[in-house]
């Protein structure tokens, strides 16, 4: 099996984009998560509802979604145009941008899991000893929920590599930019190249794998969901 | 019981007996094959992607009679592979690339899309499998640059992705199909233009018949296609016929 500079460019892209994405996640998510975990408010079932939303549609409807809202009378598109950024379809930026939203629940919800484990008890206790939120937030939750978040980041990672159908809806293609594995491996397929195609997506395969043996090898998070790429 | 056993042969022997022919068509002429099958007289059934899909389903046994390729390369393919008649091999139709840039008042050439904005996003149908893309990629060759320091190449699925990469106002401008155009209402036709067929290499549309039991069937909609009434009906639709029909 011999890769070219095409293969290696692709699979250089994903890998920029997946750990970006999954940095960017880990960030958004360990708020929201914590919020989602402990709060009472009537708004939990509505952001849950949202989150999930990738697990469920298909990515035509993002992607088509995204396409018209980061365009030039879309209300992404309004904004980052008044930015001066200009417009995010056909750029690396507008890829982060919608793995961000592709990628969401698969961070999301181990890491509410992982909290909800954990629940409130251990945090009262470290709060009756006189822990701040915040030495409670990191003494006591972040290292009983470290598997939580070692799974989110996993599998926003590999879900993030699988990505194919917004990308081909958003993207346009573009080597060393947009032009990620999924995409490339899709082209080798169209233009009869199977056994380029067929080495290319042999590794992905391997790589999938891998990557949810290593997650249900760290049980006892469970995983729910589970979506088309 | 009996009333059952009545009807399940109803059922079955209307199955065998219009038994619909199976199409595989490359989705850019789709739109148009829907359009001519609509006169044809015997149930069709279409089924469309990408030829190089469509090739390799084929390849894998897929129940089509006929298939209408964007290309002569994947019907003739099948040709060699013993999958489809020799002789049925043909140009059924001549695609026309148009330039489409609703951002332009009274379109007339391609360097008013360079003159109204600098660096314009152009998007094109990927050249490296899409016929129309490599047409398009070639014009823009031709007559604008090869480096691409002079406009930004984004590069869509199919010619269909790239009017909607145009429609929804994140290119400036596209290379599509002239047939997408032309029976479109809510495009004016002083947003796209014709571009001429000598500044591209020539879309050739190929058709074959593939072998399978249904052969006849197969047959009698490749007369219907290269009949005159319906050749003549493509030129309105936005394609160019071939020369010499068989």
């Amino acid at each position: 099996m011999t890769l070219t500079t095409a293969d290696m460019d692709a699979i250089w892209l994903t890998i920029k984009l997946a750990s970006i994405v999954t940095l960017i996640l880990l960030m958004i998510a360990t708020p929201l998560a914590l919020w989602l975990a402990f709060t009472r408010s009537h708004l939990r079932v509505w952001v849950s509802s949202f989150v999930a939303l990738p697990l469920v549609l298909p990515p035509t409807v993002l992607g088509f979604y995204l396409l018209i809202g980061m365009g030039p009378e879309g209300p992404l598109g309004q904004l980052t145009q008044t930015l001066g950024i200009g417009l995010l379809p056909f750029t690396f930026a507008g890829l982060v941008i919608a793995s961000l939203f592709y990628s969401l629940p698969f961070v999301v919800q181990p890491i509410q899991q992982a909290f909800e484990q954990v629940g409130q008890r251990p945090l009262e206790v470290a709060a009756i000893m006189g822990a701040s939120p915040m030495k409670r937030f990191i003494s006591v939750l972040l290292p009983l929920s470290m598997r939580g978040f070692l799974s989110a980041a996993i599998l926003g990672f590999a879900h993030t590599v699988g990505e194919f159908g917004v990308i081909l809806m958003i993207g346009g293609n573009i080597p060393s930019e947009t032009r990620v594995l999924s995409i490339h491996i899709y082209d080798q397929v169209e233009m009869l190249n199977y056994a380029q195609a067929h080495s290319l997506s042999a590794l992905l395969l391997l790589f999938s794998f891998f990557v949810l043996l290593i997650v249900y090898s760290m049980q006892p998070v469970r995983l729910t969901g589970g979506a088309r790429a | 019981m009996r009333l059952l056993c009545l009807l399940f042969l109803c059922l079955t022997g209307w199955g065998v007996n219009a038994a619909p022919l199976r199409i595989a068509v490359a989705s850019n002429f789709y739109p148009t094959l829907q359009t001519l099958v609509a006169e044809y007289p015997f149930p069709v059934v279409l089924s469309h992607a990408s030829s190089g899909k469509l090739y390799a389903q084929i390849k894998q046994g897929a129940p089509f009679e006929l298939f209408l390729s964007a290309d002569m390369q994947k019907p003739r393919k099948l040709v060699e592979l013993g999958l489809a008649e020799p002789s049925s091999l043909a140009i059924y139709a001549r695609g026309q690339l148009a330039l489409f840039a609703p951002g332009i008042e009274r379109l007339t050439s391609l360097q008013q899309v360079f003159t109204a904005q600098q660096s314009p996003t152009i998007a094109i149908a990927n050249p490296r499998f899409a016929p129309y893309g490599a047409a398009a990629q070639s014009f823009l060759f031709k007559h604008a640059s090869k480096k691409s320091d002079m406009y930004k190449l984004v590069m869509a699925e199919n010619v269909s992705q790239a009017l909607l990469y145009v429609a929804s106002g994140n290119a400036d401008a596209g290379l599509v199909a002239y047939s997408q155009l032309i029976d479109k209402t809510d495009i004016p036709s002083s947003q796209f233009m014709l571009l001429p067929e000598t500044d591209y290499p020539a879309i050739e549309q190929g058709i074959v018949i593939l072998k399978n039991e249904n052969t006849e069937k197969g047959k009698q909609f490749y007369r219907f296609i290269f009949s005159a009434a319906t050749q003549s009906r493509l030129t309105k639709l936005g394609y160019l016929i071939p020369e010499s029909s068989p």
